[in-house]
């Protein structure tokens, strides 16, 4: 693992997020196998998934997911205006919601997403797990060389979310909790490919 | 020999006069040739916390007239708020409460510039024992105290590592307990405009020394009487008679009796 | 309507029933114990957002001094990318304009997150009464928008509230009949987050607050742990930012410096789970995000205090770290001060925004002069001497009583020079003997403390008797 991979991962572990370095191509499959293993939930089968073009290619997510009784969505597939409804609507079903990232951050165990034609956020939001798939050339030491390079890229993207961890409140008592609005559970995995 | 001109502070001079004999004795020991400007009163901190600008300027304006007349060497606070005032809050009070009594601002100016010259030469107690260089008095047994540092000494002038510092060297263990940086709730007035609260918050203050107290504190020390009356003044109230003491009057015990361990 | 909305439980009434709550008084120990102590941590472990703090602080400066031009270009911005600014000076203002978009797009639900300005403006009250379903979604806020109360603390709303009160008032109010809802902490964050996940995905208009607004970019940054400003921003059609004008910074740099500086200081974390970063309505191609973005500029009285004795105060990024060191706030809470804005900032705030008439109690009797809020802030706001200034037009505006007004300048007067001085010595010897001691400022102290004696020779007394002869 790169410094910075590793930087991330401590920092994002430390903020209630887990890391899983995925260390050659050929262990995409058994991390993916691990880590959706963990997620996927009877009562809620979807898995929502919007390959932002920096995913592992050739993964047979169907049949990872059936494994373990979810059913894939393949999100792109519904590219275009007319499919906004039937993908909000997939989106607040589903159990797992699986992205990519523009970016990420060592220092404060940042995943930048961009609101895009193949990112959605609130695949990262609504339901209770989110994974995102990381390439390790993606992850800056700071949340400072990210932000720049959101501003480097011309156009701003009109809706940008960064994620430190999972969604949590201490508003009763004080007392941590994690998962309110949105995921509970978040999780990265990173490697290269 | 070097002088120093003492700044008694009102609170110590009317209440506590032993501190500052306690202080003149470790001046003396110190080899330092002791003045105490007899015209001096208070610094009118208490009017200026309180919004009471111009009563606060002329009390001012008088310390400044007190002790620029002095020669000595260094002017030296028996309170950590009172010089903090003295330091930090002159110019600029002598520039606002000129501003708006009509003043010209050359005058407000030279004011200002006085004051300023008074507070370069004023130094703390327990600061100045600082830059000391200690005595060499043979050791005596160490004493746990707790101790309080005023939020001035503590966050305007920033001095609290020296006082413990200073302490520690005379053989104080300083028994730690919680909330140790928050404030005692005295705030000059405060503590009679806002008895309730002012007073809750000594209860606070007396419940986390409490831990001090079951750590083995023999007493409560600290460089400021205003905190000091307030604490013991809650205490006595409530029946509890534990110790208070100003630094100088714990250091002056402390060489006394090394003192006469030596003889 | 008023500029800010006022308590009107006198100060005495709010103070002592703050004092006597013991929920809150166990709560708020361990809310602002936690929150300070992982500030302190946070920028110790974090020497780079030290640094951004201190470059952060002195650009805020900045772009407040120079906020006229930084406002139009952040509104040239937001315009040039499909979205709607409104500039508006007062609540009434607000109101009328977020009732007129919503009468547009035919909204009956709205969801909001956390947003301290629009509890400043009233606008629950104001979209109530014109017959809107509201619906506040951070946690601490729903709660207290269930009872009908206000925030206790900027960060924890809910303060004041302990899981059993917490669990019988989602009982009394959004349970559906015969539904359980347990008392343990897990479970009601999961009860709520079941209930509001329904009005998120049923709200026709999402409302926010905004902690940062970028000039160069027009850009609005909402940040949130929860999650909720992300589903108030990515979910329903209409999205209004209402935002006070003293949010505004200047550029990217400014935001990359600045950034992090909420969550450091707030909740000691190098940033807050969810940073939301807006820059216009949903594009075309885009899954999510508002087809329609208003961005309301606040005033209310923000002009005001531009270009005065307090400008600094606008600074503020209403972090809470103030709140969280004030040995008066960790007494009383946020109701004690009757405002929506409370702590050391709501000290001075609030009679800024709201007058003297209403909140010109609080610099005198919340505040003990100890500085821990102005060394807490990261942004170097010089809190103490503010609430000085506030205390000194107090004095000018004869707020005080006759009595303690004539004490203060006899007592000046007395102390300016030494034969005065030395002449209270004796009247106060004298009425110590007569025991007068019960009158003015002194009665304060005798309730609760024993009153010191002034000694029978004081100090300068005694050493002029030894030294009188030129004896040293």
């Amino acid at each position: 693992m790169t410094d910075n991979s590793s930087a991330f991962s401590t920092q994002w572990q430390s903020l209630g997020g887990q890391a899983y370095p995925v260390a050659t191509p050929n262990d995409w499959l058994p991390s993916l196998r691990a880590v959706l293993s963990t997620m996927i939930e009877p009562t809620t089968p979807a898995v929502v998934g919007f390959d932002n073009g920096q995913w592992p290619p050739g993964l047979p997510w169907n049949a990872i997911c059936e494994e373990f009784g979810g059913v894939f969505y393949d999100m792109n597939s519904l590219y275009g205006e007319s499919h906004l409804q039937a993908v909000r609507d997939l989106v607040t079903q589903a159990g797992v919601g699986i992205t990519g990232a523009a970016w990420a951050a060592a220092d404060t165990g940042t995943v930048a997403l961009y609101a895009t034609a193949r990112t959605s956020l609130s695949a990262s939001l609504l339901p209770p797990s989110h994974l995102i798939l990381l390439k390790q050339s993606q992850i800056y030491e700071t949340v400072t060389q990210g932000l720049k390079a959101v501003h480097a890229s011309g156009s701003l993207p009109h809706l940008v979310k960064l994620i430190s961890g999972p969604s949590m409140t201490a508003d009763i008592e004080g007392q941590l909790v994690i998962g309110v609005h949105g995921p509970g559970h978040v999780a990265c995995l990173i490697g290269d490919w | 020999m070097a002088k120093a001109a003492l700044f008694v502070t009102c609170l110590v001079d009317l209440f506590e006069p032993q501190t500052g004999h306690a202080a003149v004795e470790v001046l003396d020991r110190h080899g330092w040739q002791v003045e105490v400007p007899g015209n001096q009163t208070c610094c009118g901190q208490f009017a200026y916390n309180a919004g009471h600008l111009q009563e606060a300027r002329a009390m001012a304006q008088h310390f400044v007239e007190v002790f620029e007349s002095s020669d000595a060497d260094a002017l030296i606070g028996l309170s950590g708020s009172c010089t903090a005032m003295v330091i930090h809050e002159y110019p600029d009070l002598f520039r606002r409460a000129g501003q708006s009594r009509g003043e010209s601002s050359e005058d407000s100016e030279t004011w200002a510039l006085r004051a300023q010259a008074v507070g370069e030469r004023l130094v703390e107690f327990g600061e100045w024992l600082h830059h000391e260089e200690s005595l060499p008095l043979p050791a005596v047994k160490p004493e746990t105290v707790a101790v309080h540092h005023g939020c001035h000494m503590r966050r305007i002038l920033g001095s609290t590592e020296e006082t413990d510092d200073v302490l520690r060297s005379y053989g104080a263990q300083l028994a730690e307990y919680p909330d140790a940086e928050q404030c005692c709730g005295f705030g000059g007035t405060y503590s009679m405009t806002e008895p309730v609260v002012s007073t809750k918050l000594a209860d606070a203050k007396r419940t986390a020394l409490s831990q001090a107290k079951a750590a083995g504190a023999s007493c409560l020390v600290s460089g400021d009487w205003g905190c000091l009356l307030h604490l013991s003044g809650r205490m006595q109230h409530e029946g509890d008679s534990w110790p208070v003491l100003h630094v100088a009057e714990w250091i002056n015990q402390r060489e006394k009796m090394s003192a006469k361990k030596g003889e | 309507m008023e500029h800010l909305p006022q308590d009107p439980r006198p100060w005495p009434v709010r103070r002592d029933t703050a004092l006597q709550d013991t929920v809150l008084q166990t709560t708020l120990t361990h809310v602002t114990h936690r929150l300070n102590n992982a500030r302190i941590a946070a920028y110790r472990h974090y020497p780079s957002g030290e640094a951004a703090r201190i470059r952060a602080k002195a650009r805020k400066r900045e772009a407040i001094q120079d906020w006229g031009v930084l406002l139009d270009q952040a509104e040239e911005q937001i315009t040039a990318h499909g979205g709607h600014v409104k500039r508006a000076a007062t609540p009434e203002a607000v109101g009328a304009y977020v009732l007129e978009i919503a009468r547009q797009h035919s909204v009956k639900r709205v969801i909001k997150s956390k947003s301290m300005v629009t509890e400043e403006v009233q606008l629950n009250a104001q979209l109530e009464a014109a017959g809107l379903d509201v619906r506040e979604t951070d946690l601490g806020e729903y709660i207290i928008q269930l009872a009908h109360e206000k925030p206790s603390h900027i960060l924890a709303p809910a303060a004041h509230k302990n899981r059993q009160q917490i669990q019988r008032l989602f009982v009394d109010t959004v349970a559906d009949a015969g539904e359980e809802v347990s008392e343990d902490i897990q479970e009601l964050t999961r009860f709520a987050r079941n209930k509001l996940r329904q009005d998120f995905l049923s709200a026709d208009m999402g409302i926010t607050g905004g902690n940062f607004l970028v000039a160069e970019t027009g850009t609005v940054v909402v940040i949130t742990n929860e999650g909720n400003a992300d589903m108030v921003t990515t979910m329903p059609r209409v999205l209004v930012s209402i935002i006070g004008i003293e949010k505004i910074v200047q550029d990217w740099d400014a935001l990359e410096d600045i950034i992090q500086q909420p969550a450091l200081s707030g909740v000691g974390q190098r940033l807050s789970s969810y940073t939301t970063i807006i820059s216009g309505p949903r594009a075309r191609e885009s899954w999510e995000g508002p087809d329609e973005w208003h961005v309301v500029l606040l005033d209310n009285g923000r002009q005001n205090i531009h270009g005065g004795p307090y400008q600094d105060v606008l600074s503020c990024i209403r972090c809470g770290a103030c709140l969280n060191v004030c040995p008066v706030f960790r007494q009383v809470g946020g109701h004690g001060y009757g405002s929506v804005y409370s702590g050391p900032i709501g000290t001075v705030l609030s009679p800024l925004l709201g007058g003297m008439d209403a909140f010109g109690e609080l610099p005198s009797h919340l505040c003990t002069m100890c500085y821990a809020c102005q060394e807490a802030c990261p942004m170097d706001i010089p809190l103490p001497h503010e609430i000085i200034s506030l205390r000194e037009t107090a004095v000018s505006e004869r707020r005080e009583s006759a009595t303690v007004r004539t004490q203060y300048r006899l007592w000046g007067q007395a102390w300016s020079t030494a034969a005065g001085y030395r002449r209270s010595v004796t009247a106060a010897r004298l009425a110590q003997r007569l025991a007068i001691r019960r009158v003015g400022l002194a009665a304060g102290w005798l309730h609760t403390r024993t009153m010191p004696f002034v000694s029978s020779v004081t100090f300068l007394e005694d050493w002029a008797k030894k030294h009188r002869r030129g004896t040293s």
